[in-house]
C-alpha cells in the first residue's frame, strides 16, 4: 500500500472535489475522461475516492476489444462506477481497435454499463479518443485533468546536466562576466567563440528560468553558428531551443522540433551521441505526457546502448535513473528501487559526483516512501543526502530539509 | 417547474441534459428548431419524395436513395424521426425505420446486413403490427433463396433447426418475419453464423434483392389496400456513425448493391463523406443536410430570433430560474455556435462548476473554457491560420476551400457549416491562444 496522504495535490483539489460530487450526483450512464501522467498518482486518486473496493478494469492483459467488452459487461453488473486504466500500455493497433469499438458500440456500452465509466487516459490518448472515437467523445460528461507538473514528479532536481554544478549566485556571476566580455567585442563577423558564449548565456538563463532571455541568446547563437557554417553547434542550439519550448509548456512544438529538425541534423552529421541525447529529450516529453512505454523503449533501446558503446558513464547513470523513474510510474516499484540501489547509486559513487549522488539518494528515498517500505532506509538516505548538501552549501539542502519535515522525519545529528 | 409546479433543483435539471437518446416526436423536451436553421425546410425533402406542401403524395418514383446528413450532434436522429413520423401516413408512406445501432453491429457494417435488417423490420411490422397477409406466390422466391442458398451452406445447416424451434408456423409471412428477424439478430450479436450469413448474402445478393423487390411490390399493394400507406419508405439511422473508411465502403464502393433494392431509402450519412467524395451525386438522388442552428450570420452578427429558439431549447431542460442572469445563458448559447449538443454540454459543465443551486456567469465562463480546452486537443497548430482566414472571408464559398484539412475540421466540429452554406470556426476555438495569435498575425 502506498502513501496517499499527499493525494490529491493542492492543484487538483478543485477537480477532485468536482469528481467526488459527480460520483454522488450523476444518474444514468456517464463517461468521465480523467487525464493523468502518473499511474501511481492515478491509483492514489482512485483509492482516495473512497469506493471500496474500487471497480477497476485494467486493459493491459486483455487481448482484443471483444475481450474488453466482455469484461466490461461482467464488471458492470455490480452497479458501481468503473475505472478503465492502462490504455496507454496497449500497442497502437490495440488502441485503435479500442477506439473504434467504443465508438461503434457506444449505445450498447451505455445500455450495459454502470452509472459512471471513468476512463483514465494520458493526454495523447485523449486526443486519439476525440479523433478516433468522436461519437463516444461527444458523450463525455467532462474532462478532468490530474496531470502532475514536472516539478512534482519523483525527481528532486529535473535536469542535472544543465545546472553545471553552479548555484544561483555563481550562475549570475557567470552571466555578468560573459555579458561584460561580449559588450566589449566589436568583431565583425562574429567569431565562433562569441557564438559559444551566446549559447552559454542562453543555457544559463534557461537554467535560471528566464526563458525569454534564454530564447533571445539561443536564437542569436543559432544565427551566428549558421553564418559560420558550424553544423554541430547549430544542431546543439536547435536542441536547446526545443528543450526550451518544452519548458515553456509547448510539448507538441518541442516534440516536432526534436523529431523533424534536431534528430535529422544529428543523423546527417553521424553524431550518435547527440542523437541519443535528442532521443532522450523526446523521451522526456513522452514521459511527461504519460507515454511511458515508448519513453522506456527509447531509453533502453535507443539511448542506453549508445552510451554503453561510447563509454559515457555519466549518461549511463542518468539514463538508468530515468529508466527507474519510468518503471516506478508504471507501478513496478520494486524494480525501480532495485535499479537505483544496484546501478544508479554505485555509478554515482564511481563517478565521484557527490551532487548527483545526493540527488539520487533523495529520489530513492521518495520511492521507498511512496512504496511504503523500508522507512529506516528512507530516513538514512535523506539524512545522508542532507549532510552532503549542507557540506557543499547547495540549494538542494533546503529541498531535502523540506522533504524531511513534510515526511515527519528527523536526522540524528539535527 | 415539474408537472406538480415544484421548482427543479439544479441536479434534477442536469439529469435532463442527456446526450444519448434522440427525441421522439411529441417528447415534452422537443423544440422545433427548424426556423433557427436558416433556409432549412423539411418540405424540400418531402417534395423530393413527391409530397407537396399540403402533404399530398403524388405519384412517387419506383426508387430513390437519399442521404440525410449534418454535423454530429446537430439533431439528425431527432429530425429523421420527425420525418418518419410525418411521412408515415395512409395518404403518404408506410415507413419502416431502422436504427442500425440497436439492431446491428455497425462494426464492419455491410450492405448485406442492412438488407436483412430492413427486410426483417418490414416483415415484423406487417406481421405483428398490422397483420397484413401476402400470398405465398410472392413469398416463394425468398423462401427458396433461404432453402437453396442459406441452409445448404455447410456451416449454416443447423440454422434452420434453430429457427424452426419455437416457430408455430413454418410458412407465410409469420415464418419469413421470424426467419429474417433471427438472421438479423445473429448478425447483430456477432454469432458464429454471422460471417457465413454475410457470405451467402453477398454471393447471392442479386437473387435475394430480386426476390425482395418482388415482395416489396406485392406488399405495397396490400398496404395500399389496407389504407396504411401508398408506398414503402425505409429510413435508416446509425449509418452516419461509420468512420471514413467504412463509410466510403458502404456508400461508395458498395452503392451498386444498395441501389439494387428498388424502393425508397433515406440513409443517414456522415458529413465528411459529402466533402470527401464527389461520386455520391451519381448514385443518390438528394443529399439533404440538416444544418447547424444559425445563431449568427456570415458576418458573425447574432440573430436574435434564433437565440430565442436556443433559449427555449435550454429552458425546457434547465429552467430560467436556475440562471443567475439571462446573460449567463446567452453566453453559453453564443459559444455553442448553434450546435444543440454542445449547448447541452456547456450547460452540463456549467452546472458542474456552479456554486449551490444557481448557474452564475463565472460558472458559464469556466464551462466555455473547459469545452474550449477539449477542442484544443483536436486542433493542429497549423489549422489556426486557415480557420482565421475562413472566418475573415465569409463570402468565399466553402467549396473553394474544401480540402482534406477542412473535411477533417468539419468532421471534428472545429468548423461548423450553416445555411446558406458558409463555414465558421466553432466559437470556443476563437478563445484559444493559437487562434488569437493567428488572428493577430493576420492583422500584422
Amino acid at each position: 500500500m502506498g502513501d496517499w496522504s499527499t493525494i490529491p495535490t493542492s492543484e487538483h483539489s478543485g477537480a477532485f472535489l468536482r469528481l467526488q460530487t459527480l460520483l454522488t450526483r450523476l444518474n444514468g450512464f456517464h463517461a468521465l475522461i480523467l487525464q493523468h501522467n502518473n499511474p501511481a498518482y492515478r491509483d492514489g486518486l482512485i483509492h482516495k475516492l473512497g469506493l471500496q473496493p474500487p471497480q477497476i478494469l485494467d486493459l493491459t492483459p486483455l487481448a482484443s476489444y471483444e475481450a474488453i467488452e466482455q469484461q466490461y459487461v461482467t464488471m458492470t453488473g455490480a452497479g458501481m462506477p468503473l475505472h478503465l486504466i492502462n490504455l496507454e500500455n496497449l500497442s497502437k493497433i490495440r488502441q485503435q481497435a479500442f477506439f473504434q469499438g467504443i465508438n461503434y458500440h457506444r449505445e450498447y456500452l451505455a445500455r450495459q454499463g454502470p452509472s459512471l465509466l471513468l476512463l483514465w487516459l494520458a493526454e495523447p490518448q485523449i486526443r486519439e479518443l476525440a479523433l478516433e472515437a468522436p461519437d463516444f467523445w461527444a458523450w463525455r460528461e467532462q474532462v478532468l485533468d490530474f496531470s502532475l507538473p514536472l516539478k512534482i514528479q519523483t525527481r528532486v532536481s529535473a535536469n542535472i546536466a544543465v545546472s553545471y554544478g553552479l548555484e544561483l549566485e555563481k550562475k549570475q556571476q557567470r552571466i555578468a562576466e560573459i555579458q561584460q566580455y561580449l559588450a566589449g567585442q566589436t568583431e565583425n563577423p562574429v567569431s565562433i567563440s562569441h557564438a559559444d558564449l551566446e549559447y552559454e548565456l542562453g543555457n544559463l538563463y534557461q537554467a535560471l528560468g528566464d526563458y525569454a532571455l534564454a530564447e533571445d541568446y539561443l536564437q542569436q547563437a543559432l544565427g551566428h553558428f549558421s553564418m559560420l557554417d558550424e553544423k554541430h553547434a547549430y544542431a546543439r542550439v536547435l536542441m536547446g531551443l526545443a528543450t526550451l519550448q518544452f519548458q515553456q509548456g509547448k510539448p507538441d512544438a518541442a516534440l516536432a522540433a526534436l523529431q523533424d529538425k534536431v534528430l535529422p541534423w544529428f543523423e546527417r552529421l553521424g553524431d550518435r551521441l547527440h542523437q541519443a541525447e535528442a532521443k532522450g529529450k523526446i523521451a522526456d516529453i513522452l514521459q511527461a505526457r504519460g507515454q511511458l512505454d515508448e519513453a522506456l523503449r527509447i531509453r533502453t533501446q535507443d539511448q542506453l546502448p549508445v552510451y554503453e558503446r561510447l563509454g559515457e558513464v555519466r549518461s549511463i547513470a542518468i539514463t538508468k535513473g530515468q529508466i527507474a523513474d519510468i518503471r516506478f510510474r508504471q507501478g513496478a516499484q520494486q524494480d525501480a528501487i532495485a535499479i537505483y540501489e544496484t546501478e544508479v547509486l554505485p555509478a554515482c559513487q564511481t563517478l565521484g559526483d557527490k551532487r548527483m549522488l545526493l540527488v539520487d539518494q533523495a529520489n530513492l528515498a521518495l520511492m521507498y516512501r511512496q512504496a511504503g517500505t523500508h522507512p529506516e532506509r528512507t530516513r538514512s538516505l535523506l539524512c545522508e543526502a542532507l549532510q552532503a548538501a549542507r557540506q557543499m552549501q547547495i540549494p538542494e539542502a533546503q529541498q531535502i530539509e523540506a522533504i524531511l519535515q513534510q515526511l515527519g522525519l528527523a536526522c540524528l545529528d539535527s | 417547474m415539474n408537472d406538480t409546479g415544484q421548482r427543479l433543483s439544479i441536479w434534477t435539471a442536469k439529469s435532463q441534459l442527456t446526450y444519448e437518446k434522440p427525441l421522439e416526436p411529441g417528447d415534452p423536451l422537443f423544440v422545433d428548431t427548424a426556423p433557427a436553421r436558416g433556409d432549412f425546410n423539411l418540405k424540400n425533402l418531402y417534395r423530393q419524395l413527391n409530397v407537396d406542401n399540403q402533404g399530398v403524395l403524388h405519384t412517387p418514383s419506383r426508387k430513390q436513395y437519399i442521404l440525410f446528413t449534418g454535423h454530429r450532434g446537430c439533431g439528425k436522429s431527432t429530425e429523421l424521426l420527425r420525418v418518419a413520423k410525418y411521412l408515415n401516413d395512409p395518404g403518404r408512406y408506410y415507413v419502416i425505420h431502422l436504427d442500425c445501432l440497436t439492431k446491428l453491429d455497425i462494426n464492419n457494417l455491410r450492405y448485406s446486413d442492412v438488407l436483412l435488417a430492413v427486410a426483417a423490420a418490414l416483415l415484423e411490422r406487417m406481421e405483428h403490427e398490422d397483420r397484413i397477409t401476402v400470398e405465398s406466390v410472392f413469398l416463394d422466391k425468398i423462401n427458396n433463396w433461404f432453402k437453396e442458398r442459406v441452409i445448404t451452406h455447410a456451416r449454416l445447416k443447423n440454422l434452420e433447426i434453430e429457427l424452426k424451434a419455437g416457430a408455430r408456423v413454418e410458412a407465410g409471412l409469420p415464418w419469413l418475419a421470424k426467419l429474417f428477424g433471427e438472421m438479423t439478430n445473429k448478425i447483430g450479436t456477432g454469432s458464429t453464423y454471422r460471417e457465413e450469413l454475410r457470405e451467402v448474402v453477398r454471393n447471392s445478393f442479386s437473387e435475394l434483392a430480386g426476390s425482395f423487390n418482388q415482395f416489396i411490390r406485392a406488399a405495397e399493394d396490400k398496404i395500399s389496400q389496407r389504407n396504411l400507406g401508398q408506398r414503402i419508405l425505409f429510413t435508416v439511422d446509425g449509418t452516419d456513425r461509420l468512420n471514413a473508411e467504412d463509410a466510403h465502403k458502404f456508400f461508395v464502393e458498395d452503392v451498386h448493391q444498395l441501389t439494387q433494392l428498388e424502393s425508397l431509402f433515406i440513409y443517414c450519412a456522415p458529413i465528411h463523406l459529402l466533402h470527401a467524395d464527389n461520386q455520391l451525386n451519381a448514385s443518390f438522388n438528394l443529399t439533404f443536410r440538416v444544418p447547424m442552428l444559425k445563431i449568427r450570420d456570415r458576418d458573425n452578427q447574432p440573430l436574435a430570433a434564433h437565440y430565442a429558439i436556443m433559449r427555449e431549447l435550454a429552458w425546457k431542460r434547465v429552467p430560467s430560474y436556475l440562471f443567475e442572469t439571462p446573460e449567463t445563458l446567452d453566453l453559453l448559447i453564443c459559444y455553442s455556435g448553434g450546435h444543440p449538443r454542445d449547448l447541452l454540454r456547456l450547460l452540463n459543465v456549467a452546472i458542474n462548476h456552479a456554486d449551490d443551486e444557481l448557474i452564475n456567469y463565472r460558472a458559464a465562463e469556466k464551462a466555455v473554457q473547459d469545452v474550449a480546452n477539449d477542442y484544443r486537443r483536436l486542433v493542429d497548430s497549423k489549422d489556426y491560420t486557415q480557420l482565421v482566414w475562413i472566418d475573415q472571408h465569409p463570402d468565399i464559398a466553402p467549396d473553394e476551400v474544401n480540402n482534406e484539412k477542412t473535411v477533417r475540421m468539419l468532421y471534428n466540429l472545429i468548423l461548423l457549416e450553416y445555411n446558406n452554406y458558409f463555414w465558421k470556426s466553432h466559437p470556443v476555438i476563437t478563445t484559444l491562444q493559437g487562434y488569437r495569435k493567428a488572428l493577430q498575425d493576420s492583422a500584422d
